[in-house]
């Protein structure tokens, strides 16, 4: 099966250069629908581009949380050329398309605030899912690992990918800023990179962390690591951290008593490397693996009140009785 | 203007809530004594009149657990009472002042803020009042507001309100 990339009414000329990448990455070919005005502002090579037309002819799988939209992760694509079709950045697939699409699917997200990824990281996420399903099983353990990124490289891929985290349900992530991209950075680098991680909505707390992390067990997870498949690596437990590295090749066996290695899978071995793509294809395996979240509010705690004893000292030994210890 | 069960009089209707409480129990642990049965929680009950137990859905005494508790109020309207260990009571640090003070207005013989002992019928009159007719003071802010479920005022007041019930009670009660 041949499918392609499109990317439909894309705006952004950073994002259709980082699109082009992640269809590389998949070695599939990538083109356009310039409905938005990107020619003029595109400067590097010519853009292949796809009319209406032609694109409607093969079968379509619309990427967009549309109303009806199956998930991505047990989705799978149609047979013949399809075109796994990517929308504009804030508006979406647009309409004719979503109408004419044989599926439409979305990337289940439980983020608060963010709930939706860069157009490139969904864009590789939805190959990765659709073009090599994988068979992996759920996790036993639903605990949500810790996330560690190590050493981003560049600002606005570190902002992206802490968007993927947050869209993708975490709360806290820590980062190991070895390469100064996120905390202590000028004023441009440093409004780059938070508006790459929409940090205006974005309630993820960043903490700097390094290493040792005191955690019983860490995954260390990327496209430069010897391991077994992603999908074949429980990365989720508790006391379990996340790792993912930005093409750091260092020693991860002091990380934790138990280090395990998960390689993310590509059809090819050359291919233009990117940490947005790469670690947002990380973060949905570990939502893929947790599950959809459980649906409605969690119970409210009762309202109570006691009449009881209160201790000046911490209560650290415990009242045992003569009868109780003879009894023993 | 016709009469129906909900248009009766307070008193009416409070005393047949009151016939409602169910008082459930569960027999104390080896070691462990319930200070009240359910007799004196229903004399008190009868004695304290109607606006007592209004709303009160049921008062159930229990085992307890390794908290050094007298008794809780779930709201809306279930008292729990638990079972204590048989006096002298040994405690694993020393009690703050104000427990202290506590424990002496209610007659019990401290030694050293850790040891106490229940002389009597002090430890059924603690439990009476400063367990069942405390959270009976609670429930009361709670149920005169008409907002059963909800915190109706600061935990210090609700205290203070249920502290004030409690020993009104207590200089009501017969000798």
């Amino acid at each position: 099966m041949t499918a392609r990339l499109v990317g439909d009414g894309v705006e952004n000329p950073a994002n259709a250069r980082a699109l082009l990448d992640a269809a590389a990455m998949f070695a599939i070919p990538c083109l356009f629908r310039d409905s938005r005005g990107l020619a003029p502002r595109w400067t590097a090579e010519p853009l292949v581009t796809v009319d209406t037309a032609e694109l409607k002819r093969a079968p379509m799988v619309a990427v967009d949380n549309a109303p009806g939209a199956t998930s991505v992760f047990t989705s799978t694509l149609p047979a013949g050329h399809p075109s796994i079709v990517v929308g504009n950045e804030r508006r979406g697939v647009r309409p004719d398309v979503l109408r004419e699409a044989t599926a439409c699917v979305e990337i289940p997200m439980s983020g608060r605030g963010v709930n939706t990824l860069n157009v490139a990281s969904a864009a590789a996420v939805a190959m990765y899912y659709l073009l090599q399903p994988p068979r992996g099983r759920r996790a036993r353990a639903r605990r949500r690992p810790d996330v560690l990124l190590v050493g981003p490289g560049d600002h606005v891929e570190a902002g992206s990918v802490l968007r993927s985290a947050a869209a993708f349900g975490w709360r806290t992530v820590g980062i190991d800023d070895r390469d100064k991209v996120w905390f202590g950075t000028p004023r441009p680098m440093r409004t780059e990179a938070r508006a790459a991680a929409r940090s205006h909505r974005n309630p993820l707390r960043v903490v700097p962390t390094a290493p040792p992390l005191g955690f019983a067990r860490a995954v260390v997870a990327g496209t430069h690591v010897d391991g077994l498949p992603l999908h074949r690596v429980d990365l989720t437990g508790q006391y379990t951290v996340l790792v993912i590295p930005d093409r750091h090749d260092e020693n991860w066996h002091g990380l934790a008593p138990r280090v395990e290695f998960a390689r993310v899978d590509l059809p090819v071995a050359d291919f233009p490397y990117r940490y947005r793509l790469v670690a947002s294809i990380v973060l949905a395996e570990v939502a893929r693996q947790l599950g959809p979240p459980a649906t409605g509010r969690p119970p409210r705690k009762r309202l109570t009140y006691d009449s009881a004893f209160a201790l000046t000292d911490p209560a650290d030994v415990d009242l045992v009785l003569l009868g109780e210890l003879s009894g023993y | 203007m016709s009469r129906s069960l909900r248009t009766d009089p307070y008193p009416l209707r409070a005393a047949r809530r009151r016939e409602c409480v169910a008082v459930r129990s569960c027999p104390a642990r080896l070691g462990f004594v319930h200070p009240l049965d359910e007799s004196d929680i229903r004399q008190a009950l009868d004695f304290f009149g109607p606006a007592a137990g209004y709303g009160v859905r049921a008062i159930e005494l229990r085992h307890t657990d390794d908290r050094l508790r007298l008794a809780t109020l779930k709201v809306p309207g279930l008292i729990v009472l638990y079972e204590q260990r048989r006096p002298p009571w040994t405690f694993p640090g020393r009690l703050s002042p104000a427990t202290l003070d506590r424990l002496r207005r209610a007659g019990a013989h401290v030694e050293a803020a850790t040891t106490v002992d229940w002389p009597g019928d002090t430890l059924r009159d603690f439990l009476l009042f400063d367990g069942l007719m405390h959270e009976i003071g609670h429930h009361i802010v709670q149920h005169a507001t008409g907002k059963r479920t909800a915190r109706v005022m600061r935990t210090a007041d609700h205290e203070r309100r249920a502290d004030a019930f409690a020993t009104a009670c207590r200089q009501a009660w017969p000798r």
